[in-house]
C-alpha cells in the first residue's frame, strides 16, 4: 500500500542541520498494523507526519497507493490525504470551540459528504467509541480518555485506508489505553492499515510488527507471529 | 511593588515588540485626535476670552424682519451704543469700533498693510484689551494716538518700547499718528478679525467722528460698526432687554418703519454658537461645531475599542501566566493591580506620544485651517492635568476587562492554554464591528460633505466664472482722505480693456448702500430691504447668465432707470411669474441722501445665482446699472490664450496706475470658493479624521489578525490533517476576521443616512443623499480590512500542518 525508499528529512536552523530522518525505507501493506518505537527525538513523529502527507521529505521517494507523492502539489496532497488518511494524536487535538459531534463532523465536511449522511456517520462513529451520550459536550468538558475516543471516532468516520496514531495511549491511564487499543485493533480487523508510534512495549506487541528507531534511522524490526 | 508591576508590564510589551508598537501607535493617534478635538472645542468656547471683560460684554445689534424671518444685519446705527448708555443708567461702558485696512509708510517706503480698528477713546478700557505698554484709560484720548500690537511693534521697531514714536499712515495724504500703547497680540479668530492697530476715534476725520457729525437724527444708513456695551449687573441687563422695543421707537423710528427694525443685546460669550438664535446668519452654526468636534471623539472611540480589543487578545494569551501566578500565590487583587498597572502605564506613554504628535501637527493644522490653536501646557498647566486624567481614565477603562476576567478564572482552568472561552471572542468581534461601523460612517460623512461642498462651490452659483479675473482697488479704507478708488476703477477698466487677450471688462459694487424696493401698488412685502447690486453693462454677459424672462443689460441697454431682478426678488416683490414682472414699474428709494422715491422698470429676471451665505436662504437682489467709476470690483474676461501673460499684463496695469501696493486680484472662482471655505474645512477635517480612524482601525485589525491566527494555529493544523485545503482555511480565517466589517453596515448605514440627511436639510441648496456612497464606503473599508488580514491569512493557511500541530 505504501513504500518509503531512502527517505531523509533535514531541519535547518541558522546554525545547524539536524537529520530527523536518515535513509528510512519501509513498506506497509493494506490492513497491516505496524508499531514504531524509539526514544524521544528519534524521528518517530516526523516519520508519521511524512506518511500522513502533513510534511514532505527532504529527499527520497514515497509511493502511496502506487503514486509518487513527493512531486505532488499542495492541492493534490490535500486531496490524497482526504481520501486515505486518518490521524490520532497523543494530545487528542480536538478543536476546543467545537462540540464533540462537530469535531467528528469536520473530517467529513472537508470530504464533501452530504449533510444527511454526515449526521448518520457521525452518530455511528460516536456510538462505535461509546461517546454518543457526549455528542453535545465541548472537548474541555471531557476526560483525556473520552477525548481520545472522540479523536478516534473522528479518524474512523471518514473510513480511511490508513490510520496514523502518534502515541494514542501516551496520555491515558491503563484502562483507557486498553480501550483505545481495542478500537484500533477493530479498525485493523476491518481492513484499515494502522501505523502507531508508542512507548509501550505492551501496546506495540499488539501490532503485527514493530519498527525500532534511533537517531532518525530504522535499526530493527520485530515481527509477531500472527 | 509598583516597580514590580511596571517591570512586568515592560517585559510583556518587549516580548511582542511589533504588537506593542502598533498598539501604542494606534492609541497615540486616537488620543492625538481627541486632544485636537479638545483644543478645537476649547478654542470655540474661549475665542473671545482674550478680552478681559468678555463675560460682561454685549453686542448691541439691530436686526430687520424680511419675509417673516428675523435676521441681524451687520450694519447698525452709529449712535446705538452711546444712546443705550444714555437711556439706561447702570451701563458700565459703551464703545464702538469700525474696521479698515491701513498702509503704514515711512518716508517713501511702504512698510505694511495693516488691519486696524478705529475706535472710541474708551475702547481699550471697556472691552478690556490687555496692554503690554501704556494705559487703557488714556491711550486713545488724543486724536492722533494709536495703539499697536506686539507683533507690529516688533516689525516696525524691533522692540515693545516704542511709546511716543510716530508712524505715518497712507500714501496719498499721509497722516502721522503717535503710538501710545502696545497691546497683546489678538487671536486671529477673535471677534474683530485680529486688528494690529487701534486708532483713536477722537480725530476730526476719523470714521466714527465723521458719521457722528453727519448723523444727528439717526436716519443715516447703518454703517459697519461694532457697538459694545459693558453691563456688569444682571438687573440692568434685564431692564435694557425689557425696554429695547420702546427704545427703538424713541430713537430709531425711521428704521422701524422702513425695515421693521428690532434691537437686541447679544452676549459676547454665546454669540459664536448661539448667534443664530438671535438671527445672526454669520455666526458659526452649532451644527458645524458639533460635526467637527464629534469626529475627533469618534477617532478616539475607534482607538479605545482597538486598545481594549488588543488588551483582551493579549490577556487571553496570558491566561497561562495568570494561572501560574495564582498557583504560586498571587491574590486576585494583585493580579488585577498588575494588569491595570500595565494598561495605565501604556496609556501614559501613549498620551505623552500623542502630546508630541499634536505639537508636531499643530503648525500644519493651523496653516491649513486658518486657525489659531495653541497647545500651551506651560502657561495652562490645567492642560497637563487634563492629559494625566485622560491617560488614567483611559488606562483603567481599557485595562478593566482583561484584568477582571483574567483574575477571576480558577488557576486550573486558566492553566489550560489560551482558553478565555467564547465570551472573550464575542466581545472582541463586537468591538471590531463597532470600529468598522464608526469608520464606515465617517467615510460616508466625509464623502457627503465633500460632495455638498463641490455642489455649492461649482454648481449652485449658476454662473460661468471660468477665465473671469477679479481686481479690487488697493484702498478699502474710507476713513482717511486721499481715496483713489473712484479714479482707480474707471482707469483700471480702461487699461484692462486694452490688453490683447482681454475680451470684455465689467464690474460690480459689492456692499453698496441699501435701496428699498417695492411695487408702486404696495403689493408684495413692500417694506423689505431688498439689496441693490450695481453692476456694469456686461456683467451678465461675462458671467454667462441667461434671462428667465425679458432681457438683461448689455452694451445697448444701459438705461439707468432699468433694473433686473433675480427670481427671489421677483417673488418678494409679489410678481406671479418672471414674465409677469417684465415691463412693470418698481419703486426704489435711495437711502443715502435723496429720499424721493424713484420709478424703475423691470426689464428682465435672472435665475438665482448664489452670492450669499450657504446656510441662509437666497437673498432677493435687484441689479442696477452703474458706470465703471463706482465699481468696487473689476471683472476681466480673458480669451484663454496666454493666461499667465494676461494676468501679468493686468498686474502691470495695476502697478502703472497706483505704484507698488498690495495687489488684490484673483480668478473669480477663487473668490467665490472662499465663501465655502468653512465648509471645505469641515469636509477636510472630517475626511482627515476619518482616514485616521480607518488607519487606526487597520492597525488594530492587523494585530488582532495575528493574534487570531496564532490562537488558531493548532486548530488550523488539525483541520488540515482532517483534509482542509489551503483555500478552505484561508476562507475560514477571512470570514471570521471580515464578517464584522460586513455586519457593521447594519449599524453604520442607517445612522449615517439619518444623520447626514438631517445635516443636508440645514442647507438652503443641497444635494440629495448620494446613496451609492454607502456601499462605496463599506467596500473601501472591507478592502482595507482584507488587505490588512491577507498577510496573516496566507501565512497561516499555507503553513505545513506538521508545523501547526507541533504548536502547543
Amino acid at each position: 500500500m505504501l513504500q518509503l525508499s531512502v527517505i531523509s528529512k533535514l531541519y535547518r536552523t541558522s546554525e545547524i542541520e539536524t537529520g530527523a530522518l536518515r535513509d528510512v525505507s519501509l513498506s506497509v501493506r493494506e490492513g497491516e498494523f505496524v508499531a514504531v518505537m524509539g526514544p524521544s527525538g528519534c524521528g518517530k513523529s516526523t516519520l508519521l507526519n511524512i506518511l500522513g502527507l502533513l510534511d514532505s521529505p527532504s529527499s527520497g521517494s514515497y509511493r502511496l497507493f502506487g503514486e509518487e507523492v513527493s512531486n505532488l502539489s499542495e492541492a493534490a496532497l490535500t486531496q490524497l490525504r482526504r481520501q486515505s488518511v486518518g490521524f490520532v494524536f497523543q494530545s487528542f487535538n480536538l478543536i476546543d470551540d467545537l462540540s464533540v459531534a462537530d469535531n467528528v463532523e469536520v473530517a467529513l465536511i472537508y470530504r464533501g459528504v452530504p449533510v444527511r449522511e454526515r449526521r448518520k456517520r457521525v452518530a455511528e462513529a460516536l456510538e462505535q467509541v461509546g461517546m454518543a451520550h457526549r455528542a453535545r459536550h465541548r472537548p474541555g468538558q471531557l476526560s483525556g480518555g473520552q477525548q481520545q475516543r472522540v479523536a478516534i471516532a473522528r479518524a474512523l468516520v471518514a473510513r480511511p485506508k490508513l490510520i496514523l496514531a502518534d502515541e494514542p495511549t501516551g496520555n491515558l491511564d491503563t484502562g483507557n489505553g486498553a480501550a483505545v487499543m481495542g478500537m484500533l485493533l477493530d479498525a485493523v480487523a476491518g481492513g484499515t492499515a494502522v501505523v502507531m508510534v508508542t512507548h509501550s512495549e505492551g501496546h506495540a506487541a499488539m501490532a503485527a510488527r514493530t519498527l525500532r528507531m534511533l537517531d532518525g534511522r530504522l535499526i530493527g524490526e520485530t515481527r509477531v507471529a500472527a | 511593588m509598583p516597580g514590580f508591576y511596571l517591570k512586568a508590564a515592560w517585559r510583556n510589551a518587549a516580548r511582542t515588540p511589533l504588537h506593542s508598537t502598533l498598539n501604542l501607535l494606534g492609541l497615540s493617534l486616537g488620543l492625538a485626535a481627541f486632544i485636537m478635538a479638545m483644543l478645537l472645542t476649547w478654542d470655540e468656547l474661549h475665542y473671545n476670552s482674550f478680552f478681559t471683560n468678555h463675560a460682561d460684554l454685549y453686542l448691541a445689534r439691530m436686526g430687520s424682519e424680511n419675509f417673516g424671518e428675523r435676521a441681524v444685519t451687520t450694519p447698525e446705527p452709529m449712535s446705538l451704543a452711546p444712546q443705550l448708555a444714555l437711556d439706561f443708567p447702570g451701563v458700565d461702558g459703551a464703545t464702538r469700533s469700525t474696521g479698515g485696512l491701513f498702509d503704514v509708510i515711512r518716508g517713501d517706503t511702504f512698510l505694511a498693510e495693516v488691519p486696524a480698528l478705529t475706535a472710541d477713546a474708551n475702547f481699550l478700557e471697556v472691552v478690556g484689551v490687555p496692554l503690554k505698554r501704556g494705559d487703557q484709560h488714556s491711550a486713545l484720548l488724543a486724536p492722533d494716538s494709536v495703539a499697536i500690537s506686539e507683533a507690529l511693534a516688533m516689525t516696525l521697531f524691533g522692540t515693545l518700547d516704542c511709546l511716543g514714536k510716530t508712524i505715518t499712515l497712507n500714501e496719498q495724504n499721509p497722516v502721522a499718528v503717535k503710538i501710545t500703547a502696545v497691546f497683546t497680540n489678538m487671536p486671529r479668530d477673535g471677534l474683530s478679525r485680529a486688528p494690529r492697530m487701534i486708532l483713536s476715534g477722537n480725530g476730526e476725520n476719523s470714521a466714527i467722528r465723521r458719521i457722528d457729525r453727519l448723523n444727528p437724527a439717526n436716519t443715516l444708513p447703518p454703517n459697519y460698526v461694532d457697538s459694545y456695551l459693558l453691563i456688569r449687573s444682571p438687573d440692568v441687563r434685564a431692564r435694557i432687554e425689557a425696554g429695547l422695543d420702546d427704545f427703538g421707537h424713541r430713537h430709531f423710528q425711521y428704521f422701524v418703519d422702513s425695515m421693521k427694525a428690532y434691537f437686541i443685546l447679544m452676549p459676547l460669550d454665546s454669540w459664536r454658537l448661539q448667534g443664530k438664535k438671535y438671527g445672526d446668519q454669520d455666526s458659526h452654526p452649532l451644527i458645524r461645531f458639533l460635526a467637527v468636534n464629534a469626529v475627533g471623539f469618534l477617532v478616539l472611540a475607534v482607538a479605545t475599542l482597538n486598545y481594549v480589543n488588543l488588551a483582551t487578545a493579549m490577556a487571553a494569551r496570558r491566561g497561562v501566566e495568570a494561572g501560574v501566578r495564582k498557583a504560586i500565590g498571587a491574590s486576585r487583587r494583585q493580579l488585577i493591580l498588575q494588569f491595570l498597572a500595565e494598561s495605565v502605564a501604556l496609556s501614559f506613554v501613549a498620551t505623552v506620544l500623542a502630546a508630541a504628535l499634536v505639537e508636531l501637527a499643530l503648525p500644519m493644522f493651523n496653516t491649513l485651517w486658518y486657525s489659531d490653536l495653541t497647545f500651551d501646557y506651560v502657561h495652562q498647566p490645567i492642560l497637563l492635568l487634563l492629559l494625566a486624567g485622560l491617560a488614567l481614565v483611559f488606562g483603567l477603562l481599557a485595562g478593566a476587562y482583561p484584568a477582571f476576567v483574567l483574575s477571576s478564572g480558577k488557576p486550573a482552568e486558566a492553566l489550560r492554554a489560551g482558553r478565555l472561552g467564547q465570551g472573550g471572542g464575542r466581545l472582541r468581534q463586537t468591538l471590531v464591528l463597532l470600529q468598522y461601523a464608526v469608520s464606515i460612517g465617517m467615510i460616508i460623512a466625509a464623502g457627503v460633505i465633500e460632495r455638498q461642498y463641490d455642489y455649492a462651490a461649482n454648481d449652485i452659483d449658476g454662473i460661468d466664472d471660468r477665465l473671469v479675473y477679479s481686481v479690487q482697488p488697493p484702498l478699502r479704507d474710507n476713513s482717511l482722505p486721499g481715496i483713489v478708488a473712484s479714479d482707480f476703477s474707471a482707469r483700471m477698466a480702461d487699461l484692462a480693456a486694452a490688453i490683447p487677450e482681454v475680451t470684455e471688462v465689467t464690474g460690480l459694487t459689492r456692499d453698496p448702500d441699501g435701496r428699498t424696493y417695492r411695487q408702486p401698488s404696495g403689493v408684495g412685502t413692500g417694506n423689505a430691504l431688498i439689496r441693490g447690486v450695481p453692476v456694469g453693462a456686461l456683467f451678465f454677459d461675462i458671467l454667462g447668465v441667461r434671462p428667465l424672462a425679458g432681457r438683461l443689460f448689455d452694451r445697448d441697454h444701459t438705461d439707468a432707470d432699468s433694473i433686473v431682478l433675480n427670481l427671489t426678488a421677483s417673488r418678494a416683490l409679489g410678481f406671479a411669474s418672471p414674465e409677469a414682472a417684465i415691463g412693470q414699474d418698481v419703486v426704489g428709494t435711495l437711502e443715502n441722501g435723496d429720499k424721493t422715491p424713484h420709478r424703475f422698470t423691470v426689464i428682465g429676471v435672472t435665475p438665482d445665482f448664489l452670492v450669499e451665505t450657504l446656510y441662509g436662504v437666497m437673498p432677493p437682489l435687484v441689479y442696477e446699472i452703474t458706470p465703471p467709476a463706482s465699481y468696487s470690483e473689476i471683472l476681466i474676461k480673458m480669451s484663454g490664450r496666454d493666461v499667465p501673460g494676461t494676468v501679468a499684463a493686468i498686474r502691470k496695469a495695476f502697478t502703472d496706475l497706483v505704484g507698488h501696493r498690495d495687489f488684490h486680484g484673483a480668478f473669480l472662482d477663487y473668490y467665490l470658493n472662499r465663501r465655502y471655505e468653512d465648509m471645505l474645512h469641515d469636509a477636510e477635517t472630517i475626511g482627515g479624521f476619518s482616514l485616521l480612524a480607518v488607519f487606526v482601525a487597520a492597525l488594530g485589525l492587523f494585530s488582532l489578525a495575528e493574534f487570531v491566527a496564532e490562537r488558531r494555529t493548532k486548530e488550523i493544523g488539525i483541520r488540515k490533517a482532517m483534509g482542509a485545503s489551503t483555500p478552505q482555511i484561508a476562507a475560514l480565517l477571512s470570514r471570521d476576521l471580515l464578517w464584522p466589517a460586513i455586519a457593521a453596515n447594519l449599524i453604520a448605514w442607517p445612522l449615517a443616512y439619518l444623520g447626514l440627511t438631517w445635516w443636508l436639510r440645514g442647507f438652503a441648496y443641497h444635494i440629495d443623499m448620494p446613496l451609492w456612497l454607502l456601499p462605496a464606503a463599506s467596500l473601501l473599508v472591507l478592502l482595507v480590512a482584507g488587505l490588512t488580514v491577507l498577510l496573516h491569512v496566507i501565512r497561516v493557511a499555507r503553513a505545513k500542518p506538521a508545523t501547526a500541530l507541533r504548536y502547543e
